[in-house]
């Protein structure tokens, strides 16, 4: 599928602050892309350059095959790294007023914004103010407001900061759901496990260079290490002085904080042999769990940014 | 889109604790001077004042006609020669008309109060003529051909006009309601645009619609609910003119109201981005008076000039005044109403506000868009308006 979103080379400096120096990334109709980085590597500020908050140096954004325009704009759904709403203003109402300031008329928003509230859960607080509402509460506004005019993107920057686990699902539902409805959704995160169960695709962006993109599961494929994870039925002095054979292991034997548990962690060598390992476990005791994958993304997220750093 | 954020300022700030109180405070202000001006000021009140008078010393009765004046009325109580200087004491009688030396002496208490002592001395003697011509034989209407005023003509080279004052003392209260709106609404429109960019709203915003279309509206939002404060104003002091009576104010007083009204709104246009912009550099409300002073002095400077300029118009500093667009919303409609401009002059300052106006305009919301995003400390106008231009 085409893209309906694509940024190449962008670059942009605030003074002698370099903030982008080699953007790129694409977002499909339906696509679910997480954006990682470390802090400062340029996510909010690509996302801004995408809601033309931001004028950029140099790169091209384009919008379903041409420069993106203005009344683009109105077809994305953004929140912001910094939440913002009327405190003094009515859940119903702000919602609705939104909507009208992205074109729906009166009626259309209005209903909208009903709909919405009830989808985030917040139906029965339409008409309280928005400064009465928990801090997690009022992320779910902030999401209504996103989607209140039927975005055809979503630009989603840290949308699950801060939220307790309810709030998380919420707002992971209602993302589910908007993409399968065919709505493009970019949006960045440090919870990079949320961004692996969520995300088929995966932008890595540091010091203002995408350093990575593709499919989750190929990004994790191609890193050099595997994880195991195994336990024993019966734990004993063995299996706890067990590792993974010669010449296979890394010199870093990662035991994992749970290690009491009986179940052991180990980073090993992507060229290891999972059947090799099972018959060596084996020997010490009766394998009860064995696990053998390519690292989380969390882990293949510092093992490219690390490798970055240390080139440098 | 200019309408929408312009609503909902109208809606929102117009539904705020302080403008409903402030709204009704006026209205009751205005419900009151038109009261107090049915009360105490109209035409048809044919209220007098009764002053109490002793006569002493004569057995006749005497005519006191205050002749209209002060709508004043006598009230004559005879008085023994005893009982005067008690009664002038107690307060019984404002003043007693002792005939015993045959001619008239008047006792007053402690002291004298002037009106009543003409219009009393001005009636004694009508009185005091009036027996004389009847003691002479003259009849009442000889002695008034006597002693009618002669009929004197008058003529004038350069007559003043009578709504020359008038006409500027219009004016001055379009200046005055002008200083005052600008004033307070204009601070109204940078706080708002303060509180956007403090609580982070304004990148939503801004994703949605363009600075200027958000500028505009705020400006119209908040000059809106100006308007209708003003006409509550407005309509209060024109109510307790009608009423009071001083509702002969002639209509030629109104020529500068035209000129006044293009000078007010796009004054309030000009100043109202002005204040937008600069309400921009600040991220916190604390540090918003100090950022405004560069838009108040302005606003002063303009102030004093066109109530200088009432009193000479024909000055150059007016002149000057009146063409520079940030002083010419107040100067231009008293150089109107004191009638020195030429047309040309009042269209061509009309023009140059109209093009600062939109010039403002567009530069403010360049500006916007480089400081709304931008937290913490306050910026500094000269390098938001480098920033802009680069």
């Amino acid at each position: 599928m085409p893209a309906i979103l694509d940024i190449t080379g962008l670059q942009k400096r605030f003074g002698s602050t370099v903030a982008l120096t080699d953007c790129n990334l694409t977002v499909e109709p339906g696509q679910l892309v997480g954006f990682i980085g470390p802090n400062g590597a340029g996510k909010s500020t690509t996302m801004r350059s995408i809601m033309r908050l931001v004028s950029t140096d140099a790169g091209t954004i384009s919008w379903a095959g041409r420069p993106i325009a203005d009344d683009d704009r109105r077809k994305f759904g953004y929140m912001p790294q910094e939440r913002g709403l009327y405190a003094k203003m009515q859940l119903h109402e702000q919602v609705a007023y939104f909507g009208r300031l992205a074109g729906l008329d009166a009626a259309d928003a209005s209903r909208r914004a009903g709909e919405l509230l009830d989808t985030v859960g917040l139906s029965s607080r339409g008409e309280d103010m928005v400064q009465d509402l928990s801090v997690g509460n009022q992320q779910r506004v902030q999401l209504a407001v996103a989607l209140v005019h039927r975005p055809e993107l979503l630009v989603l920057d840290e949308p699950f900061a801060g939220l307790d686990p309810i709030a998380v699902d919420v707002l992971r539902d209602v993302i589910v759901e908007r993409s399968a409805a065919g709505v493009g959704v970019l949006f960045s995160s440090h919870q990079l496990d949320l961004v692996q169960e969520l995300c088929r695709d995966v932008v890595v962006i540091n010091e203002g260079s995408t350093i990575a993109s593709g499919r989750v599961d190929d990004l994790r494929s191609s890193s050099g290490d595997r994880i195991l994870e195994i336990s024993w039925a019966e734990p004993s002095d063995a299996t706890r002085s067990w590792k993974p054979g010669d010449g296979t292991l890394p010199d870093e034997n990662d035991p994992d904080p749970l290690t009491t548990s009986d179940e052991r962690l180990f980073r090993v060598d992507a060229g290891a042999d999972p059947a090799d390992l099972m018959r060596s476990a084996g020997a010490v005791g009766t394998v009860a769990t064995f696990r053998f994958g390519p690292p989380s993304l969390d882990d293949v997220f510092t093992e490219i940014v690390g490798a970055q750093g240390a080139v440098r | 889109m200019i309408w929408e954020v312009a609503r909902r300022e109208i809606t929102t700030r117009g539904r705020s604790k302080t403008y409903r109180y402030t709204t009704y405070g006026l209205i009751a202000l205005m419900v009151i001077a038109v009261g107090a001006a049915a009360a105490f000021g109209s035409d048809d009140d044919d209220t007098t004042t009764t002053v109490e008078v002793g006569l002493v010393g004569t057995e006749n009765s005497i005519e006191l006609d205050s002749g209209g004046i002060g709508e004043i009325e006598f009230e004559i109580t005879p008085l023994s020669v005893d009982d005067a200087d008690a009664a002038v004491a107690a307060g019984d009688v404002e003043v007693v008309i002792d005939m015993t030396a045959g001619t008239p002496t008047l006792v007053w208490n402690s002291s004298v109060d002037p009106f009543v002592e003409a219009v009393l001395l001005d009636a004694l003697v009508g009185d005091q003529l009036t027996q004389r011509a009847d003691q002479l034989g003259i009849d009442p209407s000889s002695l008034g051909q006597l002693l009618a005023p002669p009929d004197v003509d008058q003529r004038f080279v350069d007559p003043a006009s009578d709504s020359d004052s008038a006409r500027t003392g219009v004016a001055i209260f379009g200046v005055l309601l002008l200083f005052f709106v600008i004033q307070v609404y204009g601070a109204q429109i940078a706080l708002v645009v303060i509180e956007e960019k403090a609580n982070r709203i304004v990148e939503i915003l801004l994703s949605l619609v363009r600075p200027r279309t958000l500028l505009t509206g705020k400006v119209i939002g908040v000059g809106v609910l100006a308007a209708l404060q003003v006409l509550i104003a407005l309509i209060g002091l024109v109510g307790a003119l009608a009423v009071s009576g001083f509702s002969d104010v002639p209509v030629s007083a109104y020529v500068s109201l035209p000129v006044m009204f293009v000078t007010f709104v796009l004054g309030f246009g000009l100043y109202g981005v002005l204040f937008a912009m600069v309400g921009s550099l600040v991220s916190r409300q604390e540090d918003a008076q100090q950022a405004l002073l560069p838009v108040y002095l302005p606003i002063f400077a303009g102030y004093i000039i066109a109530l200088q300029a009432a009193a000479a118009p024909d000055s150059p500093i007016a002149t000057i005044a009146a063409i520079v667009p940030f002083t010419s919303p107040f100067v231009l409609p008293v150089l109107v109403a004191t009638g020195s401009p030429s047309l040309v002059f009042v269209i061509g300052s009309i023009l140059l506000l109209v093009a600062s106006a939109i010039g403002f305009l567009v530069l403010a919301a360049r500006v916007y868009e480089f400081t709304l995003l931008r937290s913490g400390s306050r910026i500094k106008l000269l390098d938001a308006l480098r920033l802009s231009v680069d």
